[in-house]
């Protein structure tokens, strides 16, 4: 118990959940109310679409659209919660990490100019990509999964194992497509950290003697120097959305490959299913297989952030 | 031919320099005092090294690549460049040359690294050079090294905090100003 204690506290990811934990509760929960509430509508529905109905409709139609507002305003509210609690955490930590470089200035000796580059790299770039890459889609993930899992076994008990096995297939080639996009992903955010820190540099070397050469006329060479890293570093980043559109593009026609599957299922009545079913499904289905489909996207994306949560969670060795 | 403008910390020499260059008239200001006929403008090519030093993080052969000055010169300079050289990076031999190019800027002292944009500037073709207290940070056993690199170069402003006349005695190829005299202009 104790050393699975440790792994948990020692692991830098998981510290790192951690320190996110109440983004992720009030996504989750912004989730939980979404799948409760879809299934509160689906009931209506199935209730005014039954043969033996006999109330008024328009009472139904009215508790349908103020759950909707309701849903729209509450998921909104927790979400935005959510995010800002995020940017607050980036706001402590880059503090922190300001206050860890004062006071271990002078200690580092030789280090300095290591540490001062990799100082800028972090406050500049590793922690905008730790927040929007890792820490985003950490709380995504885990929400997406809550709607998904819970669609599921809405789905489960209306169409039986059936609906499972025909999209499984699928499923397996999304699972497949998407560690390879998760590869390139991390190879991309290892690149993308050490290209940003000579970048800085560059940058820096540039502003500082760009009026020596102004003064000489002779910009070429400055900006052949400038190049030779902004070019590299701009193709990661080009590669970066690359990857990361084609993931999604794939994920979207995996998406319509479910929905296809299941609206058969639907038609050809193969899991005879009632018509109340049906509309509950297809309730659950328009939020549940985006969602699903998401996450297996944020799940790649979060490749790109841990080089950037690693970097982060470096300290001086001193 | 010097012009050493001369004057206490914080008396403007920087400042009236760096308005020179902003109107473009830092050669039409070197003809007065020279008195030698202001150039094309399109020819002003002005080497300078102003103060505070540049902060440049990089190798010895990023810098001069970036200046475009083949750094393996420093294997054929003469004797005044090469005191100035060696000043910087000790005895300068085909040995250590990869040495030299593999060092990194942000290493050498602040003196070595005034030194060293000194050099750039010297080596750089330039038909003006403008040398921001070329003596700070260098011991008073160096200054008669640094001056006699900067006196290679056919034309230079010079800023310093004391007139050159009073270290270096009085020698033809300067004119020491004191900088109110030279904001009159």
């Amino acid at each position: 118990m104790n050393n699975l204690y440790k792994l948990f506290a020692d692991n830098i990811y998981f510290k790192r959940i951690f320190s996110i934990r109440q983004s992720i509760a009030a996504y989750s929960f912004a989730s939980f109310l979404d799948i409760i509430i879809i299934l509160i509508i689906s009931k209506i529905f199935s209730k005014i679409t039954s043969y033996d109905f006999n109330g008024n409709i328009y009472q139904y139609i009215f508790y349908s659209l103020i759950l909707i507002i309701f849903r729209t305003g509450s998921v909104f509210l927790l979400r935005k919660f959510s995010f800002s609690r995020i940017f607050k955490k980036k706001l402590i930590f880059e503090k922190i990490y300001v206050e860890n470089f004062i006071d271990s200035r002078i200690k580092r000796g030789k280090q300095n100019e290591k540490d001062l580059r990799i100082f800028k790299e972090k406050l500049i770039n590793s922690s905008n990509l730790a927040a929007v890459n890792f820490d985003i889609p950490i709380f995504s993930i885990v929400a997406e999964l809550i709607f998904s899992i819970g669609g599921i076994f809405i789905l489960l008990r209306i169409f039986g194992l059936n609906l499972l096995l025909l999209n499984l297939p699928v499923l397996i080639i999304l699972i497949i497509f998407s560690r390879f996009v998760s590869r390139q992903l991390s190879s991309l955010g290892t690149k993308i950290l050490d290209f940003t820190d000579k970048r800085i540099n560059t940058i820096d070397n540039l502003s500082e003697i760009a009026i020596e050469l102004s003064a000489l006329k002779k910009s070429r060479k400055l900006l052949d120097y400038f190049s030779k890293v902004n070019k590299p570093y701009n193709l990661i980043l080009s590669q970066q959305v690359i990857s990361s559109n084609m993931m999604q593009i794939f994920t979207e026609s995996g998406a319509f490959l479910i929905i296809l599957i299941s609206l058969v299922c639907i038609i050809t009545n193969l899991s005879e299913t009632s018509l109340a079913n049906a509309a509950t499904s297809l309730a659950v289905l328009s939020r549940m297989v985006p969602s699903f489909t998401r996450s297996i996207s944020f799940l790649t994306q979060l490749q790109f952030g841990v080089p950037s949560v690693k970097r982060l969670s470096q300290i001086y060795d001193y | 031919m010097i012009i050493n403008i001369f004057g206490p910390s914080g008396s403007g020499k920087t400042t009236l320099i760096r308005n020179l260059l902003i109107s473009e008239s830092t050669e039409k200001f070197f003809s007065i005092y020279s008195n030698e006929r202001s150039k094309e403008k399109s020819k002003n090519i002005i080497s300078i090294s102003l103060m505070p030093i540049p902060l440049f993080r990089g190798t010895v052969a990023e810098f001069f690549d970036i200046f475009s000055i083949n750094i393996d010169h420093l294997l054929t300079l003469n004797r005044e460049l090469k005191d100035l050289a060696q000043s910087i990076f000790g005895k300068i031999n085909k040995n250590v040359l990869h040495e030299i190019k593999l060092r990194r800027i942000e290493t050498l002292s602040a003196g070595e690294i005034r030194r060293l944009f000194i050099l750039k500037s010297i080596l750089v073709e330039s038909n003006l050079m403008i040398i921001d207290e070329p003596f700070s940070n260098s011991d008073e056993n160096l200054w008669l090294k640094i001056y006699e690199a900067i006196n290679l170069k056919e034309n230079s402003i010079l800023l310093s905090h004391f007139s050159l006349q009073k270290f270096f005695g009085s020698k033809k190829n300067y004119i020491s100003i004191h900088i109110n005299d030279a904001k009159r202009l």
